[in-house]
């Protein structure tokens, strides 16, 4: 049986995570690699699915959560400190809530969001691991509403049963990259340090994704 | 109760039973229908229409006692199939409108080969698919079907049979139409006083039939899945499987079926981007499962609506794309498409299509995108990489051989 304990994430790759906040809470950690493939590694619902799809709560606190959280973030980044996660602009937890990290506001729309998520699963660029239940769950949920059941991107998806999977579109829509240079040293000098920089500027601008410029 | 008749002698007397049941019960299928028991049975059905046999063979014959009476070979089949009114043989069905004639068809064994590293090949005949899906529109005949395949195994001291769903309620029609089967009629298969129970109450979830052999047919609930652990299965029949949460129903509970070699029937509107797997699992992965897939409602004149399907119809593209011989039918009946359905809903209601889900923000089907040590080495740790690549081998070399 494959676990989480199995995983060798390699130090040139970037973790990100993101969440969704509220009374259900859901979180994902995501790696990128060189290629570009995003791995969903973790997901950190507060909640779960019955049978019929009826969600529940768990009854784990948000201190808990956040605990659970920011522990796992910690073991992947290999930071105490200075880690966050993306979620909802519009969300309350800004400040740290601890275990060294904070929710920082994403200001791509839901729409973007999840065109770019597409995108990345079109191209087979979007991995998920074995051990994951709930964000499969909710990426097969997902469903745009009736009558605009043409999935061009103008449209937001019903906004149903999608906390974690929430969270794995923050990562995806923030189109993270990965660290080209094998070491720091590296990055400073030569090719490395123009490929990094220019990579840096490219996203510094505003998403021309879906034109919204 | 387990049942100890080894599954090749179980497999001949649940299909001579079976054909019995249909021939009492004057039980003709569709094609689709026919497909699905006949690649449990070891058949493949072709659309080859084949002339009517001058004497149509009994099922079963009290002189031929062994078990190579009964060879898997070529036969012809019995179906009922949609004609047009035009037609000799069309016969119109009640006051629906829709006119259906029988014909026979060409059925011949099924074959699985294997690929020696000589280069040679060797067929076998006859395989049988013991898990079998029926993915098909609304009202394509799916349940009657699986209750009516279900009275196989009538014959079988102390087999257990298990119709799954999602609540009792959703495996109310195979039930019915499975103890109708065996105990209605004028001359029902088990004689009154021949079972030992009998309960169909679907609101307090009792939906049970157990035969004085033994046998047993039981409608369980996916929401008490918890009891469905353990114990000796000879047969799941997931029904409506779309709404379950996903291949897990199966592969959670597939050990039970291990020891008699039992059979998983899965039957579904295909409205889930997980039903895929099942059809990919039967399209040339494994020679044991078969998928009847992309049937239309079309397929089954008794409840066929064209009125219906033309004020649901989105466009005409949509016929012109994924039913053509759906097409001049429609053209022909002066309607306009009444756009009442998204493409989508349409595809998998009428046409019982699967693939594109285009109203789905994610297309998708879950083994597809998850990582395995074989196929994504490099975000495992080497020694769990190289233990999972010797349990494959093993794992191949155990098919192979």
């Amino acid at each position: 049986m494959l676990s989480r304990e199995h995983l060798r994430i390699p130090r040139n790759w970037e973790i990100i995570a993101g969440a969704d906040t509220g009374t259900y809470m859901g979180g994902a950690i995501c790696a990128i690699d060189p290629n570009y493939e995003l791995y969903v590694l973790e997901e950190f619902p507060n909640y779960r699915y019955t049978g019929d799809g009826t969600i529940e709560l768990t009854g784990e606190t948000v201190g808990d959560w956040i605990r659970r959280f920011g522990s796992r973030l910690q073991h992947y980044t290999k930071q105490r400190r200075g880690n966050f996660a993306w979620a909802d602009f519009n969300t309350p937890f800004k400040t740290e809530v601890g275990q060294g990290f904070k929710f920082k506001g994403n200001k791509k729309p839901l729409e973007l969001r999840t065109e770019i998520t597409r995108e990345y699963l079109r191209n087979g660029r979007l991995h998920l691991m074995p051990w994951l239940e709930t964000i499969p769950y909710e990426m097969e949920e997902a469903h745009y509403p009736e009558k605009e059941s043409a999935g061009t991107g103008a449209f937001k998806r019903v906004k149903l049963k999608d906390h974690c999977l929430d969270g794995v579109e923050h990562c995806a829509s923030r189109r993270p990259h990965p660290d080209f240079t094998e070491s720091a040293e590296a990055k400073k000098t030569g090719i490395h340090a123009i490929i990094a920089q220019n990579m840096r500027l490219e996203t510094r601008g505003s998403d021309p994704h879906l034109g919204a410029q | 109760m387990a049942c100890f008749i080894p599954p090749s002698t179980r497999d001949l007397l649940v299909r001579l039973f079976r054909a019995e049941v249909y021939s009492r019960n004057n039980f003709v299928e569709f094609p689709p229908q026919a497909e699905f028991r006949l690649a449990t049975e070891g058949w493949q059905l072709t659309p080859q229409v084949v002339e009517a046999p001058s004497r149509v063979p009994k099922p079963f014959d009290p002189d031929k006692v062994r078990p190579e009476d009964y060879p898997i070979v070529a036969k012809p089949i019995q179906v009922l199939v949609p004609a047009h009114k035009s037609d000799p043989d069309a016969k119109e069905i009640g006051e629906t409108g829709n006119w259906a004639k029988y014909q026979w068809q060409q059925a011949v064994p099924r074959q699985h080969g294997t690929l020696h590293p000589d280069g040679s090949v060797d067929i076998q005949e006859g395989v049988i698919a013991r898990q079998s899906s029926m993915l098909a529109s609304f009202k394509n005949g799916k349940s009657k079907e699986i209750g009516m395949w279900l009275t196989g195994f009538a014959c079988l001291p102390g087999a257990t049979i298990d119709l799954v769903g999602l609540e009792y309620g959703t495996s109310e029609h195979e039930f019915n139409y499975l103890i109708e089967a065996l105990l209605s009629g004028t001359r029902p298969v088990v004689k009154q006083g021949a079972y030992e129970h009998l309960y169909n109450d679907v609101r307090a979830g009792r939906m049970y039939l157990e035969l004085k052999n033994g046998c047993s047919y039981g409608v369980r609930s996916y929401k008490n899945k918890d009891a469905l652990r353990g114990g000796q299965i000879t047969c799941y029949a997931f029904n409506e499987i779309y709404q379950l949460p996903g291949l897990e129903v199966y592969t959670g509970h597939a050990q039970n079926l291990r020891v008699e070699k039992g059979f998983s029937v899965f039957t579904s509107t295909p409205d889930k981007p997980w039903v895929k797997v099942l059809h990919k699992m039967a399209h040339g992965k494994n020679p044991g499962w078969h998928c009847v897939c992309d049937n239309n409602a079309f397929v089954n004149p008794f409840s066929f609506d064209l009125a219906g399907l033309m004020a649901d119809l989105p466009d005409w593209d949509v016929l012109r794309e994924h039913a053509p011989t759906l097409l001049a039918m429609c053209l022909q009946s002066g309607l306009q498409p009444g756009s009442l359905m998204s493409k989508e809903k349409f595809l998998i209601s009428w046409l019982g299509q699967m693939g594109s889900f285009v109203g789905r923000v994610y297309g998708f089907s879950k083994p597809e995108i998850t990582c395995y040590p074989h196929t994504h080495p490099k975000i495992f740790k080497p020694s769990v990489v190289t233990a999972w690549n010797q349990q494959h081998r093993l794992i191949e070399q155990v098919r192979h051989a």
